[in-house]
């Protein structure tokens, strides 16, 4: 690949790093070029494992102790990063080159106040007093819309929140003007409403700023959204890089093209026809001893046996280039014909027409917490209560899957937990003919007709049992199984997951994370389980991971005809997997509704905010702004009223601070809120279709409300 | 610092000393025969016994003699040595002079050396003060007060060379070098195993930190890698260091009570064990309370050192 | 296991320390048949000797071998430590064990008698007990069991506590297992494993503070060949023949570091750090 003849911006060359070690070399990047020309946004799109972190610290000349450099250069402005003095390397970082992490809740000192934390910076490179570098951290950090600079100085970093700690860590990140900066998944760690905030506030920075900008990350959506240009890298490979709307449109590489299919789309043709994604399969390339030819090779659905053969390089126009051997055919291929599971059931046409009985009901549901330490009863002090669940009520029919969405701290995962008999709660529940009562004793059927799949297949799975015991166990307690027949049970578990069956004798560390979900999942249907709660089940895999894990839940789901609560944070996921919707806002579900496809007003304000922060990777799509100020209230002392209404950008007025009524929006579709129908009906759409072709980033922003 | 954390710690210490009081009571209510038969010795006859007891009040409920005992403490009458027949209290209090004396300046030393110690090599991993730390600490946790001690005396203490004294007391009034050359065999002994607990304490919290995020920020932000260290590194890495330090003062009075015995240095280890080998009770848990205090009062210092270091305690 | 054991074997902390235990388990099994005296025995013509042919580490105050006196309080020490400790450890961790358990009141009121034992200072402690008890060898050996208790409560307690908030034993809850199956099978095998480190560790504490209680005269009694005893009785002897010292001081050395080494090995391999600076 050729040098770009830009001297200006950064251009990393052949560059090519290895980590020694106890299992020999690994070898991380090999021979990746890329190159950013002032001005520029540039986005890295790669899953975990794929190098890119490595690429982003090897700029910066920041690489762990065990990381040799083989080969390739770094230069920024025509001057090399690779090997340059301690000295100058220091007045380069920060300076020249700023950076931005993934988890605010570490990046910052937690010993330090923030504002020392930018100031130093200043003094360090730009040769402030202590008196001027304050006057410019205030100012920074008002830049960065944190509205009381003067009050978040003086804070210490657990004292704020996790978007105003980034919003902190940016403002240290831009506060020399710095020509380069990498944003190393920086939204990753946050709630998609401040995530979007967060996107907001890097976009208009770089704009007004014009430093050149590579944006690493493994959500396809989120570079529709901010770069001009991407590469994706794959196993320590860029396996395609070019225009972003170009690559998303028509993928010259299969693994994008799979990256994308397997991400799911509200928007894509076929996200209304079954809920079935496109799944890898195999596992990531060794990269101890990285195959010959196409790295993608293994895992490919098109592979030949000229892909295994000598080494693939970018190749084609620059505005595409892929390192795919039949780039002609990635974006037309019929990827769902290697599919093992086949779409039995369309969406839509599944969720219409149920009119029987609801199979589980919840009513009036309420969790609380209650702290009360012994000294604090001593002292007779009062308990500490925090109300996580408020009043929760919902229904679902058989077969039927909910989809529970909301950000952190909206008690989601505590519903779950109480639905499953893991949590003291009020209210009434009700599954066939049990029936459950709070505070009272779950009836006995309950266990074996209730099951949930955690988050963490890690710690949901015992680590001193194997595999098959776990499976056995639920077989053994719910169906009376022993000896060989329990044997041949488990290992037909194992079989409808699609694990070998030789995995009975192993251990849950000898698995991967995607392995290990699918034991947890045959462990949850594995008694014949009437409703399976399904909490957050992907959120700690990798993209191309969890496509496969979401089309077996939905597969044993239909073939068992089992209800399922599906709780999530991702809004696109929810949309392609759910019959119904429920949104929930701080102990509240504040919308119910039907799902086929994408989402449309009428909604609720709530809803409407997380809609518009959802990043969908389809080139072209502008979506309105809206965006949520202040923080989530503490569910300690929720705002009486709305809860929403401390943050609602369509807030009426006094009214708001008076609990809102149920509103019917259409059939089975209904809001907690004050508005009007009529007036939530009126709420323009979310999406867009943006005219220009090739711009990747929307760059108009919606009227504010 | 929170008040509510202040207090809580107080009242947490609180308990722990009435507990302590209690274990400590208790210990001595179970050991055979009592003050006065101790006191008469084993001819006495049983009215002379049962006119002590009632004198001593022995006769009375175990709890009343324990609202006695507590209440003395408290008011700062611990009762009379049998053995010495010199008020408790006194002779607690002017031997754990002499204790703090030698203890403050051993835990003066090794902090002076050993955080440094352990900071180099963790910054330095795998070099020279690496592997020396690391095979000195094992060497340091491994030898018992009591060897260390004795080696002592038998290589530096020896008459003929007559550097050192091989043991005893000498106040401050008797001259600076009488005072230190007493001071010196006993404070080393009793470095070794502290030097060692706390170098390996503070590599390893510096290594850690080391290998925080937000070291990397620091390092990224372009600062030097003396600020980085310093300013970012260190002072995290400190914080449960300080806690070690006070661990540290548990096995400190547990050395205390060896060294001491080695040297015959006065202090309160010394009397501890001189009212264990005579049966003096009222010494004995005087002596004991003493020392369970002291640690508990270096554990809250600990605490509230760590509180105002840390100041996200106080959200607690 | 297997995977430890090679993590063990990479490590040279884990390979010194497991070499040295294994000089240990010869010594506790054939130590006291390598003796080439009796060690009990007077060689009045001999007293105070210096290394030497005859006597390869010298001779003490009544001219007996010390040699045969280290190697005859070899199996002695060691089993000391590694008896208390394993004593200590049972008796901790059934406490932490229930207290974890039970949780609630039970667990605050007995953790916080537990953190004032803790509170008194570990020899003070043993030193107490062995006053009650009287100075023996087996009561040091409770003495030191129990004054390490506490501490193996405090561990196990708060194994159990991160055990039982791990998602398994929710997930064993919520299929209906009963609670013995859920404390017997879900938690006691990833609560045991951590407190076995721990304990091994503490094999060493123990052994030291043993020694030290014979030292003291609160121990092992004469004419008994334990390493401690020799040093308090080489005392009056040392400036003339300072062997007397050096022996069993470094016997006792050599054990406790073949303990810690492997104990901290045992404990890196199962919870490698993964420290990556720069």
């Amino acid at each position: 690949m050729n040098a770009p003849d830009s001297i200006e911006g950064l251009s990393i060359d052949g560059l090519s790093v290895s980590y020694r070690t106890a299992r020999g070399n690994l070898s991380v990047l090999r021979d990746v070029s890329l190159a950013i020309a002032p001005g520029e946004v540039v986005g890295l799109v790669g899953e975990s494992g794929s190098g890119k972190s490595t690429l982003a610290y090897a700029i910066v000349n920041y690489l762990a102790e065990n990381a040799r450099v083989e080969g390739g250069s770094i230069r920024f402005a025509g001057e090399p990063l690779l090997g340059a003095a301690p000295d100058r390397l220091a007045a380069i970082r920060g300076k020249l080159v700023g950076m931005v992490y993934q988890d605010p809740s570490t990046a910052l000192n937690p010993a330090l106040r923030l504002g020392e934390q930018v100031a130093e910076v200043l003094r360090r490179h730009e040769g402030l007093d202590a008196r001027a570098a304050a006057a410019r951290t205030a100012e920074l950090l008002a830049m960065v819309r944190l509205p009381d600079p003067r009050f978040i100085m003086r804070r210490f970093p657990h004292e704020v929140s996790g978007g105003e700690k980034q919003r902190v860590l940016i403002a240290m990140a831009f506060a020399c003007r710095p020509r380069l900066l990498v944003f190393d998944e920086p939204t990753t760690a946050l709630d998609a409403t401040t995530a979007a905030s967060i996107l907001d506030l890097i976009r208009a920075l770089q704009a007004e700023t014009g430093a050149a900008v590579l944006y690493i990350t493994h959500d396809l959506g989120i570079v529709a959204q901010i770069t001009r240009r991407i590469a994706v890298i794959y196993g320590g490979a860029i396996v395609e890089a070019g225009e972003t709307a170009r690559v998303l449109r028509a993928p010259r590489h299969f693994y994008t093209r799979m990256l994308l299919a397997s991400a799911p789309n509200p928007f894509s043709a076929d996200a209304r026809l079954h809920r079935r994604l496109v799944s890898f399969h195999g596992l990531p390339p060794d990269l101890h001893a990285p195959p010959p030819g196409c790295i993608f090779a293994a895992r490919c659905p098109a592979v030949r046996d000229a892909c295994r053969e000598g080494v693939r390089a970018l190749d084609g126009p620059s505005a595409q280039r892929s390192a795919c051997l039949r780039a002609e055919e990635a974006a037309g291929f019929d990827l769902l014909a290697a599919e093992p599971v086949r779409p039995a059931i369309v969406a839509g046409a599944q969720a219409a027409g149920r009119t029987e009985a609801p199979l589980f009901s919840a009513e009036e549901v309420r969790v609380e917490y209650v702290r009360h330490p012994l000294l604090d009863q001593i002292m007779r002090r009062p308990a500490s209560r925090v109300s996580a669940v408020a009043g929760v009520s919902f229904a679902l029919a058989e077969g039927e899957t909910l989809g529970l969405i909301g950000e952190s701290g909206c008690g989601k995962s505590t519903l779950a937990r109480a639905l499953v008999g893991l949590r003291p709660f009020a209210g009434r529940l009700r599954l066939g003919d049990l029936a459950a009562e709070g505070g009272g004793a779950f009836p006995p059927g309950w266990r074996r007709a209730a099951q949930i799949v955690f988050q963490h297949p890690d710690q949901s799975l015992n680590p001193r049992m194997r595999v098959g015991e776990i499976i056995g166990r639920p077989l053994r307690l719910h169906q009376g199984l022993a000896g060989a027949a329990l044997e041949k049970a488990a290992a037909g578990w194992l079989d409808r997951v699609r694990l070998p069956g030789s995995y009975a004798r192993r251990f849950p560390h000898e698995l991967s994370g995607g392995e290990k979900q699918r034991v947890a999942i045959a462990r949850a249907f594995a008694p014949g389980p009437r409703l399976v709660v399904a909490d957050e089940v992907t959120s700690g895999l990798d993209v191309s991971v969890q496509a496969a894990i979401l089309n077996l839940l939905a597969e044993l789901q239909e073939t068992e005809r089992t209800a399922m609560i599906l709780i999530s944070h991702d809004l696109n996921m929810v949309q392609r997997f759910a019959d119904r919707i429920a949104v929930m806002y701080l102990g509240q579900i504040v919308e119910e509704r039907r799902v086929s496809g994408p989402l449309a007003p009428p909604l609720h304000p709530y809803a409407e905010a997380l809609l518009a922060a959802a990043p969908v990777p389809e080139p072209g799509l502008a979506a309105r702004r809206v965006r949520l100020d202040g923080a989530l209230p503490s569910p300690a002392n929720p705002p009486p009223g709305c809860r929403f209404t401390t943050r609602c950008p369509r807030r009426l007025g006094d009214v708001c601070d008076t609990p809102p009524p149920w509103r019917a929006l259409g059939p089975g579709h209904r809001a907690l809120c004050h508005i009007e129908p009529a007036a939530l009906a009126a709420i323009p759409p979310i999406w867009d279709r943006a005219d220009s072709g090739s711009g990747g980033g929307p760059d108009k922003e919606g009227a504010p409300p | 610092m929170s008040l509510n954390y202040l207090l809580k710690r107080l009242l947490a210490t609180l308990l722990t000393l009435w507990l302590v009081s209690l274990v400590v009571f208790g210990i001595t209510q179970v050991l055979p025969g009592n003050a006065a038969q101790m006191i008469l010795g084993e001819f006495a006859t049983p009215e002379a016994l049962e006119a002590l007891e009632r004198r001593l009040g022995l006769d009375a409920p175990v709890w009343l003699q324990y609202a006695r005992w507590a209440g003395g403490i408290l008011v700062g009458d611990w009762g009379t040595s049998t053995g010495t027949s010199l008020p408790v209290f006194g002779q607690v209090v002017e031997n754990l002079g002499r204790s703090m004396v030698l203890a403050g300046i051993a835990l003066f030393v090794v902090t002076l050396l050993a955080v440094p110690l352990g900071v180099m090599a963790a910054v330095r991993r795998g070099g020279v003060v690496d592997a020396s730390v690391s095979v000195f600490s094992y060497l340091g946790v491994s030898l018992p007060e009591f060897v260390t001690a004795t080696l002592l005396v038998v290589f530096l203490a020896r008459p003929e060379i007559g550097l050192f004294p091989a043991g005893g007391y000498a106040p401050l009034s008797a001259g600076l070098w009488p005072f230190l050359s007493h001071l010196i065999l006993p404070v080393s002994a009793l470095t070794l195993i502290l030097m060692a607990h706390i170098s390996r304490q503070t590599r390893s919290e510096m290594v850690d930190v080391l290998g925080a995020e937000f070291v990397r920020t620091a390092t990224l932000k372009g600062l030097s890698r003396r600020q980085v260290l310093v300013k970012h590194a260190l002072r995290n890495a400190m914080l449960p260091t300080v806690t070690v330090i006070a661990l540290d003062v548990g096995y400190l009075i547990g050395g205390i009570v060896v060294v001491e015995e080695v040297f015959a240095f006065p202090g309160l280890g010394r009397l501890l064990l001189f009212a264990i080998q005579n049966r003096d009770l009222p010494l004995l848990q005087g002596a004991a309370v003493t020392m369970a205090g002291v640690y508990a009062l270096a554990n809250l210092a600990a605490d509230l050192a760590y509180a105002w270091l840390d100041r996200r305690i106080q959200y607690e | 296991m297997a995977r430890v054991g090679r993590i063990l074997l990479r490590s040279p902390m884990g390979v010194i320390g497991g070499a040295l235990l294994l000089l240990c388990l010869g010594l506790v099994l054939f130590g006291p048949a390598l003796a080439p005296y009796d060690p009990t025995r007077f060689h009045p013509a001999e007293r105070l000797q210096g290394p030497s042919g005859a006597f390869w580490m010298g001779t003490d105050q009544f001219g007996r071998d010390i040699l045969s006196r280290v190697l005859a309080g070899a199996r002695a020490t060691i089993l000391f430590g590694v008896i208390a400790t394993a004593l200590g450890t049972a008796l901790g961790t059934t406490i932490g064990l229930a207290s974890g358990f039970a949780g609630g009141r039970i667990d605050e009121v007995v953790m916080r008698f537990n953190d004032s034992l803790l509170a008194i200072p570990g020899l003070l402690k043993a030193l107490l007990i062995v006053t009650v008890l009287g100075p023996s060898t087996t009561n040091a050996m409770l003495a030191v069991a129990i004054a390490t208790a506490p501490s193996m409560a405090r561990i196990a307690r708060s194994v159990t506590l991160s055990v039982r908030a791990r998602d398994y034993v929710a997930a064993a809850i919520a299929r209906g297992e009963g609670a013995a199956f859920i404390m017997a099978r879900e938690m006691l095998p990833n609560v045991i494993a951590p407190v076995i480190v721990e304990s091994t560790i503490r094999v060493a504490f123990a052994i030291m503070t043993g020694a030290t209680l014979s030292f003291l005269g609160m121990g092992a009694q004469p004419p008994a060949s334990d390493w401690g005893l020799m040093i308090a009785e080489a005392r009056n002897f040392m400036h003339r023949n300072p062997w007397m010292v050096v022996w069993p001081g470094l016997s006792i050395a050599m054990v406790a570091i073949a303990f810690n080494l492997f104990g901290d090995a045992l404990r890196d391999a199962l919870n490698p750090r993964s420290g990556h600076g720069r």
